[in-house]
This record gives structure tokens, C-alpha cells and sequence, in this order.
């Protein structure tokens, strides 16, 4: 359970394994993902490894791979060709086809003209004149813009004597689609046998394409039947192609993925190989790793899985080994506290065995960021994206974009900022910039008037900003609104005196507790590494520095808020501060207690003490124990060397301790200053808030015609988008920077070391994410 | 009939006749599934991108609940709201009807507010007919 705070224990390990077993033990290993290799051969190059002509064979196969991925595409390439030229003339014929067939349903209309024509001429001239077996129609189709021209030759060469009849064909969307240009329907009718050559000659001259049409109306209705069919058939066929061909490139590029997936494995496999050593038989390997304590026996199960595998008699042989050498830091993590850990390790990874501020930063870190946010309108919104983005991250990880991955690997991080923001605008009782009236609020407008209190109705008319007084009874009920603030500050207007004086007061607060709990971490840490003698000369004196000082500050602002003062009396507590500070005690001067000079003048001597016992005794103490050591040594001779080995000079661990309480207390001071930043973005949020509902959505609001609704529309649209780029995106941005800087430089430097070395296992699966 | 009132019946009632016409385009597209490439293609409907439309979605949704209640806090006469009500000094004259005055002008807004609501429903429902369509077009070229 301790590992939760601190990185785990880890060990170092020697594996002695057989030469053939060494492919499948490393890749089982790999597949783990729990051991480091140490690098054996440190002052060999790159060229000098051994196994670097596996290494380069896997590049070249990589290279081949890429080739062969050409080669593949190249066989893809042809086929794909035959497969389009098939495509391009079936679609040819789709369009012959649809020719005809709008060429045989407007004929209809044609021939049922020709009828009444004959049948006319029939009934008016009394000539039998049957249908004569020598009139000849030729139909046909042309292209649209060169049948002008067809038609003029036509004149001339009948000289009037024929009829022709054109229509244009429907340019269905599916033609478009498959790019025809706009054609023509034509039928020609004429006298006399001999011209259906030269109709001919000149329909090949205008490149028109002619069809023979059956004459009754039973071959036509066949042939338009028929039609049909063969066009459904082809655009079948057509279907199947394209199905086809996808499926064709998908087949390939899976297979591509499996086999460059296999060579990276390989790859890292040989990597790692040339980190070991292998000794004079040429049979057996020698490892050294770093692996967790917890986790020896998984590691032996799997080098004995692969050992099995390979075939080899010889189980691989593990054996642990003391060391001095730092082994590296690792922090075991889950989906949700990933991110956490990420943030802290972006700073520096923690020292071996250092206490983990990651767990703790789970809390603090979304709460300081929603006291800077604090909106409970945007909160829900953020939520609500936190959530979705939760339950769509797989599918959000194809977009493979910089941004979307910062977003998925700190979802877990966003939900927590929401729900916190959620919280501390109830707090705040903020909602895009409006109040809630939940418990009912605890002033009361009513008593201020006539008889109860000074106010007439001519006050109303004389003044434009009045004040209630809470000492009238009545005005104030004396119970706080239940939770947050009253509801009644958001129509007043000083509402920013109240809420500066109290934001300002709670982030003092806020940043003490959040400091003292870093030093408090750093009693962990002594008492961990076994470092007592810094409990007393480090721990101690430090928080009674802050204690005294700025504990005290905390106690006089939360004492203040207890008490009932008269506002026109009462003392600022920066000013009690400041005068204390200065041992200014002057009559006039109002305190808050009695004793209060008493006991700060104490307080401040107490503070001003703590400094040079932080900044002597300890390099003292050092310097006592050197010379206590000398002379013991100084008897034999070749301690010398050693005395003089160890000896860091006296002057460094004075000025290092010098540094450290200078930083330390000076760092109170500033430190405690930076954390105002809490107020400063959350009044900046607040007015921004504001600003956008009054500039933006109160401007439709407060149209009352009937255009107002739609008004409202627009600028409802608008709202939210400049709540959601500006409000959510750039100031959750900021607030996030912000709460992510107080915890890095201001917490962190109470306790935290940061000089370790992250640890990084031989692990297949981070190896081909990353690479994807 | 007010105003508003009238402004709110010709509002549904153009709702009403856009999702008929819908519903007749929708039972179309079944019987024409456009997997099967026949003349009529339903995408000629089709007028944003599936981004857009689902942008255009979650706003409606944003809209609808936080104009509705909007329109709630201004009919049962909110004071947190006074700032956003047009009320002018003649308002606010002493006379019988002083109070009922600003009442009415809170009511006005609450009606715009849900007007407003039942204009994002409508346009919500738009945005979810595209992104089907979108959801459809993309399934057919897979």
C-alpha cells in the first residue's frame, strides 16, 4: 500500500539465459512490459555491438518492407487498371443503352404524331394514301449542340421533303453523374428507299449514333423491355466492380500493418540484445534489468514460458543483486491517474522512493482550478464534454491529431476540473454570471422602509444608489444564506467590495493550508530516508517560520469573520499585519482582541529565531562530526585519501544551507502572494462572464416586440459560442496553467526533490503506439 | 389574440408543415433506399457537413434547455432577472398598476424566451435529420 505515495522498490536483477532461447525470452519479456535493460557495453559505439548486423537486417527489411509494400502496390496498380478499363467500358454501354432507351419512349410520341398526320390527310383528302412501305424513319441520337447544324444540312439535301422531329433527352442526375454530355433524340422521316445512304453519311459526318427502331409498337415495347434488363444487369456488374476493387485494397493494406508491426518487434528485440553481454562460450547471455521486487516471480514465469518455447533445456537463471547505483523511478498508474502522474513528471520525475505528489495533486489540482474557474453553468458544460470525450476515446484516437491527444490523455483530468468548477460555483453562486435563489436570501428590502426604518418614498426619488443597513432590524434575518453566497450580491452594486475582500481572504487561506501540507509531505520524507536529525533541524524551525507567521494571519482573518465588528471601526487586518511586522503599536491603533499585542510581539521574535537556527545549526552540527571524524583518522595514514574523498568543503554546505533558508523564508512571503492569483482569475472569469451576458443575450432579452424571439435566436447562438471559445477554451486554459504552476513551484518546493529517472520498460505495446 | 400569442400558433403551425414534408421525404428514402443507385437521390437535402450539422445539434440542445429555463425564472418573476427586463421609469411611476406593469414586462420576455426554445426544437430537429443523412452518405460509399 505504501507504493501509492511513493515509487515502488525496485531491484536489479541478473538474468543468465541460452543464446537460441534469447528471441522468444526478450519477446516474451517485451510483451510484459515490467523490465528495463540496463546498457552493458556503455562505451561501446553503435558499430562495435554485437548483434548490429541484426539490427541493420531489420532496417533493411523495414526498407524492403516499404519496397515490398511498392511491389504490392505495383501488382495493385495493374489490376486496378484492367479493373477501370472494364469499368469505363461497361459504362459506355450503361450509356448506349440509356440511348435507347429514351430514344424508344419518345418515339412513341413521334409515331403517334405520324398517325394523326396520316390519318388527317386521311380523312381531309379523301386519298388512300397507306402508309408506304418506301417512307423510310431513321431515329437516332445526337449531341445537343450540333443539331442546328444537322438540321440545316438536312434542308438542303431534302429540300423540305422529309420530318424531322428532335427532343431533347432527360439529363437524369445519374447520367450527370457518370459525366454524358446533354444529347438529343432524333427521327427522320422520309420518302424513297435511296436516301437511307445518304442519311447515313451525313449522321457518321455529325457523328451521330443511329438506332434501328422497330416499327410496331409491340417489337418496340419488347425491345425497350429488353433494354431494361441489360441496363440493370450492367449497372450490376458495374456494383460488383467497384465492390470489388475496395475490397482488394483493404485485403492489402492489413496485411502491410501486420508485417511492419512484426519488424518493429524484431527490431527492439535485437536492440536490446546488443544492451547484454555475452560471454566467452558463445552459449550464454548475461542481462542486467531493473525490475519491480513485487513483480519478480511474473518475470520468471515469462522468461520460463520462453525458454519453453524456444525449445532449450536450460530455464533461465534470475538473480538479484545489491547495488548503489540509483535504480529508477517508477510509479505504478491506472487509466485515471495517468494523467495525474503525467503532470507531475512533466516538472521532474520524482527521486527513487520519494513521496508521489500524484495522488494528492488527484484533489488539489481540480480544486485550484475551479476556484479560479468557479461557474457552475460552465462547469456543466465542461462536464459534459469530459464525459463524452470518456466514452468516445477510442474512435477520437484515429483523428490522430496533437491536440485531440492532449485532450484524450487528460479526459479524466477535465471531468475532475468539471465537477469541482460544478461545486465551487455553487459557491460562488455564479451561472453564466446570475445567481440562484435555492434557500431564499437573507436581506430583506422591506424593513428599510417607513416605520421601521429611515427610507421614504421621496428617498427613492432623491438618490439613484441606496445602501441597506443591517443593523435595522429586519433588513438582515442574522442566519447566512445556507450554502454560498447570498443571491442578493448579484443585483447589488458593490458587489465587487464583498467579493474581492472575501476571494482575496479565502485564496490566503487556501495557499497557507496548501503550503503547510507540502512541508508536512516533507516530515514523510525525512522520516522515510531515516534522516531524523533533519526532522528537528530542517521540519521544525520551518513550520514554526510559517506557523507563526502566517498561521496567524490565517487565525486573524478567520477570527475577524467570526466576530461582530462595526464597519466603520474595524481594523484591516493587512494593515495589523504590516504593523506588526514593524512592532508598531500605536494607541490609536484599534485591535481586534485583547492580548494581541502580547502575543504578536511573541509570534514575530518566535519567526525571527527560527532563522538562524535553520541557517546554522545544521552545516554546524556537520562541521562538528568532520572534526571529530579527523581526529580519529588523522592516526592512520591511508584514511587520508578517503577523508579527502568525502570532504565536500565547508564553505558549499554553508552556502547551500544559506540558499536553502533564504529561499525558504523569503519563499513564505512570495509564495503566499502568488497564490492571490486564486482571486485574480476568478474575478477575471466572473466580470467576463458578466460582460458576455450583458453585451450578448441581454441585448435580445430585452427587445419585448415580437422580433425579440428571433433575436434571441441569433444571439443565443452567439452567446454560446463566445462562452465556449473564450470563457471555456481560453480561460480553462489559463486557469489550468495557473493551478498547474502553484502546485509546481509553490507546493512542490516545500518537499520535492524531482532528480530521479524515469523508468522505461521494454514494452511492445507502448512501442507500436507510439509508432502508429 | 396578443401578439405574441399569434407570433407562437404561426410558428407551430409552419413547424407542423415542415415535418410533414419531412416525414414524406423520410418514407421516400425508405422505399428508395439509396443503396441501389436508382434516379432519386435523397442528397439534394443534404446542405452541411457532419461537423456542422452535429455543431448545429448540441447548440439546439444548449438552446432549448437554457432559453426554456430562462423562460421559466422570467414568468414566475425572478429578481435576480431585473436587469435584463425592459422596464423604464414611466414603469415604475407610483399607480395601481405599477407592479403589474413590470410583471407583464417579465411575462413578455419569458414568452420570447420560450418562443425562442420552440424555434431551436425546430432547428435541432434540422440538425438531426442531416447528420442521418450525413451517417447515410457515409455508409454508402464504405
Amino acid at each position: 500500500m505504501s507504493s501509492l505515495f511513493r515509487s515502488e522498490e525496485m531491484c536489479l536483477v541478473q538474468l543468465f539465459f541460452q543464446t537460441e532461447s534469447a528471441h522468444n525470452c526478450i519477446s516474451e519479456l517485451g510483451h510484459l512490459g515490467l523490465v528495463q535493460f540496463k546498457d552493458l557495453n556503455p562505451s561501446a559505439t553503435a558499430f562495435q555491438r554485437r548483434f548490429v548486423k541484426e539490427v541493420k537486417k531489420c532496417e533493411e527489411m523495414e526498407r524492403i518492407l516499404s519496397k515490398k509494400v511498392f511491389s504490392t502496390f505495383e501488382k495493385l496498380e495493374q489490376e486496378l487498371r484492367e479493373i477501370n478499363r472494364n469499368h469505363a467500358t461497361l459504362r459506355q454501354n450503361l450509356i448506349e443503352l440509356m440511348d435507347i432507351d429514351s430514344l424508344l419512349r419518345m418515339t412513341e410520341d413521334f409515331f403517334e404524331e405520324v398517325l394523326e398526320i396520316n390519318f388527317s390527310f386521311f380523312s381531309f383528302n379523301f386519298i388512300i394514301l397507306p402508309p408506304s412501305e418506301d417512307s423510310v424513319f431513321v431515329a437516332g441520337v445526337i449531341k445537343q449542340e450540333r443539331f442546328p447544324a444537322f438540321e440545316k444540312v438536312l434542308w438542303r439535301l431534302f429540300h423540305g421533303n422529309f420530318v424531322l422531329r428532335h427532343a431533347e433527352i432527360q439529363a437524369t442526375e445519374e447520367l450527370q453523374a457518370r459525366g454524358a454530355v446533354k444529347k438529343d433524340v432524333f427521327i427522320i422521316f422520309v420518302q424513297g428507299d435511296h436516301v437511307r445512304e445518304k442519311i447515313r453519311k451525313v449522321c457518321e459526318g455529325f457523328r451521330a449514333s443511329l438506332y434501328s427502331c422497330p416499327k410496331t409498337l409491340y417489337e418496340r415495347k419488347q425491345m425497350s423491355n429488353s433494354v431494361m434488363t441489360q441496363m440493370e444487369d450492367l449497372r450490376m456488374i458495374l456494383r460488383r466492380t467497384e465492390e470489388y476493387r475496395a475490397g482488394v485494397l483493404t485485403r492489402a493494406a492489413e496485411h502491410v500493418q501486420e508485417w511492419g508491426s512484426k519488424v518493429k518487434k524484431m527490431k527492439a528485440i535485437y536492440y536490446t540484445l546488443n544492451l547484454c553481454n555475452i560471454d566467452i562460450t558463445q552459449k550464454l547471455i548475461v542481462a542486467e534489468i531493473w525490475c519491480p521486487v513485487s513483480d519478480l516471480a511474473v518475470v520468471q514465469n515469462a522468461l520460463i514460458k520462453g525458454s519453453e518455447q524456444s525449445g532449450s533445456s536450460v530455464t533461465p537463471v534470475l538473480n538479484r543483486i545489491q547495488t548503489q547505483q540509483t535504480p529508477p523511478t517508477f510509479n505504478r498508474t491506472n487509466t485515471f491517474t495517468e494523467g495525474f502522474q503525467a503532470i507531475i513528471d512533466a516538472y521532474g520525475v520524482g527521486t527513487y522512493q520519494e513521496i508521489n505528489p500524484a495522488p494528492c495533486t488527484i484533489v488539489t489540482f481540480p480544486f485550484l482550478f475551479a476556484v479560479m474557474f468557479g461557474d457552475c453553468g460552465h462547469g456543466l458544460v465542461m462536464t459534459l464534454f469530459a464525459v463524452w470525450v470518456i466514452s468516445q476515446a477510442e474512435s477520437l484516437r484515429k483523428w490522430k491529431n496533437e491536440v485531440t491527444d492532449v485532450v484524450i490523455g487528460g479526459r479524466y483530468i477535465i471531468l475532475l476540473m468539471g465537477m469541482f468548477s460544478i461545486y465551487t460555483g455553487l459557491i460562488y453562486n455564479d451561472c453564466f454570471s446570475k445567481s440562484f435563489n435555492i434557500f431564499g436570501s437573507s436581506w430583506c428590502v422591506r424593513p428599510m422602509f417607513h416605520p421601521h426604518g429611515p427610507w421614504q418614498n421621496e428617498t427613492l426619488h432623491e438618490y439613484h444608489h441606496l445602501q441597506l443597513n443591517p443593523s435595522v432590524p429586519g433588513v438582515y434575518s442574522g442566519d447566512p444564506y445556507v450554502f454560498g453566497i447570498d443571491p442578493v450580491w448579484n443585483i447589488a452594486s458593490n458587489k465587487l467590495s464583498f467579493l474581492n475582500s472575501f476571494k482575496m481572504k479565502m485564496s490566503v487561506i487556501l495557499g497557507v493550508s496548501h503550503m503547510l501540507f507540502g512541508v508536512t509531505l516533507s516530515l514523510v520524507n525525512f522520516v522515510h530516508f531515516r534522516k531524523f536529525q533533519d526532522i528537528f533541524l530542517q521540519f521544525v524551525p520551518q513550520l514554526i517560520f510559517m506557523l507563526s507567521l502566517f498561521g496567524y494571519l490565517i487565525f486573524l482573518i478567520l477570527y475577524k469573520w467570526c466576530i461582530t465588528l462595526r464597519s466603520e471601526t474595524a481594523p484591516s487586518i493587512l494593515l495589523l499585519f504590516i504593523n506588526m511586522m514593524l512592532f508598531d503599536y500605536q494607541s490609536e491603533h484599534v485591535l481586534l482582541y485583547g492580548g494581541q499585542k502580547g502575543l504578536q510581539i511573541f509570534l514575530v521574535l518566535t519567526a525571527v529565531l527560527m532563522v538562524p537556527v535553520l541557517l546554522l545549526v545544521k552545516p554546524f552540527l556537520i562541521y562538528r562530526t568532520r572534526m571529530k571524524t579527523r581526529h580519529q583518522v588523522s592516526r592512520a595514514e591511508k584514511d587520508n585519501v578517503i577523508c579527502f574523498l568525502l570532504q565536500v568543503s565547508m564553505g558549499d554546505i554553508f552556502v547551500y544551507q544559506a540558499i536553502h533558508t533564504v529561499e525558504f523564508c523569503l519563499g513564505c512571503i512570495s509564495n503566499t502572494a502568488s497564490y492571490l492569483r486564486l482571486w485574480a482569475l476568478s474575478l477575471a472569469h466572473a466580470e467576463l462572464s458578466e460582460v458576455l451576458w450583458r453585451m450578448v443575450l441581454q441585448v435580445g432579452l430585452k427587445i419585448s416586440s415580437g422580433m425579440g424571439s428571433l433575436m434571441l435566436v441569433v444571439l443565443f447562438a452567439a452567446f454560446a459560442v463566445l462562452t465556449v471559445t473564450i470563457l471555456l477554451v481560453m480561460e480553462g486554459l489559463s486557469a489550468f496553467l495557473h493551478a498547474l504552476r502553484l502546485h509546481w513551484v509553490e507546493f512542490q518546493n516545500k518537499f520535492y526533490e524531482g532528480s530521479g529517472y524515469k523508468f522505461t520498460p521494454l514494452s511492445f505495446d507502448s512501442l507500436l503506439k507510439t509508432q502508429q | 389574440m396578443t401578439k405574441p400569442r399569434r407570433l407562437l400558433y404561426s410558428v407551430c403551425f409552419m413547424l407542423s408543415i415542415y415535418s410533414k414534408h419531412r416525414l414524406s421525404c423520410n418514407k421516400l428514402l425508405e422505399r428508395y433506399p439509396a443503396g441501389s443507385n436508382t434516379f432519386w437521390r435523397m442528397a439534394s437535402l443534404l446542405f452541411c457537413g457532419p461537423k456542422l450539422a452535429a455543431c448545429g445539434l448540441v447548440l439546439s440542445i444548449w438552446g432549448v434547455i437554457m432559453l426554456a429555463m430562462l423562460g421559466i425564472f422570467f414568468t414566475t418573476h425572478s429578481a435576480v432577472l431585473i436587469e435584463d427586463v425592459p422596464f423604464t421609469e414611466k414603469d415604475m411611476e407610483d399607480g395601481p398598476t405599477a407592479l403589474q406593469n413590470i410583471y407583464n414586462l417579465y411575462n413578455q420576455v419569458g414568452y420570447n424566451c420560450f418562443i425562442a426554445a420552440a424555434i431551436y426544437v425546430g432547428i435541432g430537429f434540422l440538425s438531426f435529420c442531416q447528420v442521418r443523412l450525413n451517417k447515410r452518405k457515409e455508409y454508402l460509399v464504405h
